[in-house]
């Protein structure tokens, strides 16, 4: 008879087998068109099988989120994290007016002052903007590569307002490191979409991000496209990030 | 209808700690949990203008499976940069203390297993491993989009297959069936 621990040992032989002939697992986007059945049959079956080698991937999208967490915090650990995502979110171009922070309470209490926190980036933002109509601002704005399900994004376009300019900062995720990094960014409303501008030679920050200035007067409203390429040997796509140009 | 994002940001935080709870129970150590829990919170303010309080726990559980999944991608791939486990590693075998007879022959069922299982179908190898990994019935048939009865079928061909290569029953697996 074969052992319940031999079966184990095999499968995780088995596992690392798997990984070595299939490669790394499939982005969080092919996991997610799979499950939405999304995918082509032939394309689906590659997903799953890759998927299959990475257990822990499998759990991460599958496992059910407890209703609540318990006590796995204590009201101390709950004010620290909150003090944490408050330092992160002063960290952002509008700067929050920093509030008391007690020592002790429920956690509830932090809920009420982080949402405190977010409603006074809220309303500075909108005095900043109204204080000076005529004047452009600079605005920073993250960006998260977009995902492709059949050709079509699987992330909202971020909304931009052509009443002021940006520094978008688009997140790379992989770890892939190119020579060089460059941007083109995309009328979409076109087919084949056309290139406004091209910047070469970006520097990657320490953090994964890039900067890239975009200025707002000149285009039009509707949708954009920015598009980041590894520069290598050769030229490859590495991510793209939809945005919405509104006229206001 | 406007949105307000203090008050959206305020009931999503209610969320925080089971947020934490979804992340240790995915294997993230719990200070490594709350870390992420913050990147998901954050992430989650940075993006309230794109959440129209439509459903707050499925926004949330989408931002925390996409970061939690992107995080545990990010570990396999510093693993595949690393040094490659050798596989006299991966064979944590029960009581070295065994007789090296005994072992040899534990380690040669192993090597048995491992070319059957190979030897099947690559959509047989994705249910054994999936059921071998411990997903139940309902996981595993969410997963490849195929009703129980026919994982449960597809299983069954799996173990006769196993069987014939193995020349003894799949013993060891059969306790899954009660999933």
């Amino acid at each position: 008879m074969i052992a319940k621990e031999e079966w184990d040992a095999a499968y995780r032989l088995l596992l690392e087998d798997g990984r070595k002939r299939l490669g790394p697992p499939p982005t969080f986007e092919e996991a997610e068109a799979l499950l939405h059945g999304d995918l082509a049959e032939e394309e689906a079956e590659r997903v799953r099988e890759r998927l299959s080698v990475y257990p822990d991937l499998l759990r991460a999208l599958s496992e059910p989120i407890p209703s609540d967490g318990g006590n796995i915090l204590s009201a101390e650990e709950l004010a620290a994290d909150l003090a944490r995502i408050r330092e992160r979110v002063r960290r952002t171009p509008a700067e929050a007016t920093p509030l008391p922070f007690p020592q002790r309470g429920s956690p509830f209490r932090w809920v009420a002052l982080a949402a405190g926190i977010v409603l006074a980036v809220a309303i500075g933002t909108l005095v900043l903007r109204q204080r000076d109509p005529q004047k452009r601002g600079m605005t920073t704005q993250v960006l998260y590569p977009e995902g492709l399900r059949r050709g079509e994004p699987t992330e909202p376009a971020i909304t931009l307002s052509s009443s002021t300019d940006y520094m978008l900062q688009p997140v790379l995720s992989s770890r892939r490191q190119s020579r060089a990094y460059r941007f083109e960014f995309l009328d979409v409303t076109v087919s084949p979409p056309r290139r406004i501008w091209r910047r070469d030679d970006v520097p990657q920050r320490p953090d994964g991000t890039f900067m890239v200035p975009l200025a707002t007067g000149d285009l039009e409203p509707g949708p954009y496209r920015l598009v980041l390429y590894g520069v290598d040997e050769t030229e490859q796509p590495l991510a793209s990030y939809g945005v919405r140009l509104l006229a206001r | 209808m406007a949105v307000d994002p203090a008050g959206q940001f305020e009931e999503l935080f209610k969320y925080y700690p089971a947020v934490v709870a979804l992340l240790t129970r995915l294997g993230f150590a719990r200070e490594d949990a709350r870390d992420l829990a913050q990147q998901v919170f954050l992430r989650v303010y940075e993006h309230m203008d794109t959440y129209r309080g439509e459903s707050k726990w499925s926004y949330l559980e989408k931002v925390t499976r996409r970061l939690a999944y992107n995080a545990l991608r990010d570990r396999h791939a510093a693993k595949r940069e690393g040094i490659p486990v050798a596989t006299d590693e991966i064979l944590e075998l029960p009581d070295p203390g065994e007789p090296a007879d005994v072992l040899l022959e534990s380690k040669q069922t192993v090597e048995r297993v491992r070319h059957a299982v190979a030897q099947l179908s690559p959509s047989d190898q994705t249910s054994v491993r999936m059921q071998l990994a411990g997903f139940s019935y309902e996981e595993i048939a969410t997963q490849l989009g195929i009703t129980i009865s026919a994982l449960k079928s597809r299983l069954n061909v799996a173990r006769e297959r196993l069987r014939d290569l193995l020349k003894e029953e799949p013993e060891g697996w059969g306790d899954l069936d009660d999933r």
